[in-house]
């Protein structure tokens, strides 16, 4: 597990006027959960992107239980992006394997079997449905045993019983390797169900609007009258939050106790 | 099984044998020793065989093209991966490569000859410089559009470098590569001719020029038919494997 310490001044693409972060700052503790919810555009994968070091940062602006991020994080990070990204010339053992060469048969088997791809390791990702393929990805994140667990809106486009399915298969991993999460998505209902806390952000340049720890206890379901009274309760509180516009003025921390 | 193999057989032996038919026509309406009939070639080619030393040439032949084709491919991939990934290496080479490109294979061989003298290297060293431009546009390509998603999941999940090169970013190439493999073998054995022709004293090419002078048009085609088959073994036995592990799980690459 590791914590996270973010402290941006401002993100801007190479070549563009235009800024796309910042100002921002947030803690992310050891093995805690959490979402970033904001409108398209605000910087969330750009974020994440840069939490992998797939982007530039400032010297200190990205900490990693305390020390400044380097090209080469010395903790273990797994990301599931929004497509599955694998390898279509390697099989489904093959490209669990790229991640961790060590992996023995059983081992890659016994991943598989959790993610329900039981028998499915000969196979090249052609060969499997869009919902299998993300399974894969998952399975590819989680047989790291990351430190640190990056999700980009992992189940977007997927049906919706496909990803109930798969959202309680993120939520039982990361209950069994208790990873730190950060998890960008749209859907607020989604946010809810599976973080500890979530982070609102505001429309370009992406800041910190709003941090809300979700105070439900676990287990959560998506048709669970608790997380549909929360979330109600939060938009009646914060119209325009989903937009990225807060009515009142900024609060952070806020506890919906 | 059998019956869609004989009719894939069928299939790729059909426009060879009306080919032949039309040639063996031909011949014998026009009855020329400049225009021989095929069955003249097919004499001439098994007595070259059983009298002669043409498997010998033949095999002269075929090392030299394996060995610039080797040499070439070697070269021609490491530079047009270089030159793809690196665009300041690029815009300094681009105008090298474009010349390259358009220097006529035989003032190459020429150059070769004189500067190196008739030896076995000049004639090798002739055929890969000749190819080597070709090879590299290709993969340059190639590497100009290797897909950044694949290689950001490598990076994140601190792929090892050598796994990262030959399981994320060659695979990507493959495509671009047995492209320029296919081309640049046909393209090789020509040019190896024209070498032998112009500076050795063995292989098809120097065979080729000695029974033209001798206007022995069928040795001339007895040696070229031979020549042809044997790349087409190369083809089904080399090529097209390779084609079908390159295509496992259905990626055809970007091209």
């Amino acid at each position: 597990m590791v914590s996270l310490d973010i402290a941006l001044q401002s993100k801007f693409y190479a070549n563009s006027p235009d800024k796309v972060l910042g100002p921002l700052s947030f803690r992310v503790s050891p093995g805690e959960f959490v979402a970033l919810v904001g409108p398209s555009g605000t910087g969330k994968t750009t974020l994440l992107n840069m939490i992998a070091a797939l982007e530039t940062s400032a010297p200190g602006e990205i900490k990693f239980n305390g020390a400044p991020l380097t090209d080469k994080p010395d903790c273990k990070i797994g990301y599931i992006f929004q497509q599955p990204r694998l390898m279509p010339w390697l099989t489904v053992a093959e490209n669990l394997r790229l991640v961790k060469p060590v992996a023995n048969e059983s081992e890659i088997e016994a991943i598989l079997i959790k993610v329900g791809l039981g028998g499915k390791s000969a196979l090249y990702p052609k060969h499997l449905s869009g919902g299998m393929q993300r399974r894969v990805s998952i399975a590819r994140a989680f047989l790291t045993e990351p430190d640190l667990l990056l999700l980009d809106e992992p189940f977007v486009s997927l049906d919706a019983p496909n990803a109930d399915n798969l959202r309680s298969l993120l939520s039982e991993l990361w209950v069994e390797q208790k990873s730190t999460v950060i998890f960008v998505t749209h859907d607020l209902n989604e946010a809810i169900q599976l973080a500890d806390r979530i982070l609102f952000l505001s429309a370009a340049p992406g800041t910190v609007i709003l941090d809300t720890p979700v105070d439900i206890a676990r287990p959560r379901l998506p048709d669970d009258n608790r997380l549909q009274r929360w979330k109600s309760d939060l938009l009646s509180d914060y119209a325009g939050l989903l937009e990225g516009v807060l009515s009142a003025p900024v609060l952070k921390s806020v506890s919906r106790r | 099984m059998i019956v869609p193999a004989l009719k894939q057989l069928l299939h790729s032996a059909l426009p060879l044998a009306i080919l032949f038919l039309v040639w063996q026509c031909a011949a014998m309406l026009m009855d020329s020793s400049n225009f021989p009939s095929l069955l003249q070639v097919f004499a001439s080619l098994r007595s070259h065989l059983v009298d002669g030393d043409m498997l010998h040439h033949l095999l002269v032949t075929l090392l030299r093209v394996l060995l610039s084709f080797t040499i070439a491919m070697l070269l021609g991939v490491l530079i047009g991966i270089m030159m793809g990934a690196f665009p300041r290496l690029n815009s300094a080479g681009d105008s090298i490569l474009i010349i390259a490109l358009n220097v006529p294979a035989l003032v190459t061989i020429m150059l070769c000859y004189v500067w190196f003298g008739l030896v076995e290297a000049a004639a090798i060293a002739a055929v890969a410089i000749n190819k080597i431009p070709t090879v590299v546009v290709m993969v340059r390509e190639g590497a100009r559009v290797v897909d950044q998603d694949l290689l950001d999941v490598a990076r994140v999940f601190q792929v090892s470098p050598p796994r990262y090169f030959f399981k994320v970013y060659l695979p990507q190439l493959y495509p671009f590569i047995m492209a320029s493999a296919r081309s640049g073998l046909s393209l090789i054995w020509k040019i190896v001719l024209v070498v032998e022709l112009l500076g050795r004293s063995d292989g098809v090419g120097f065979q080729l020029g000695t029974y033209f002078q001798f206007f022995d048009i069928s040795s001339i085609l007895a040696y070229t038919l031979a020549f042809a088959a044997i790349i087409l073994v190369i083809e089904g036995l080399i090529m097209r494997p390779l084609d079908r592990f390159i295509a496992r799980g259905g990626y055809h690459g970007q091209s």
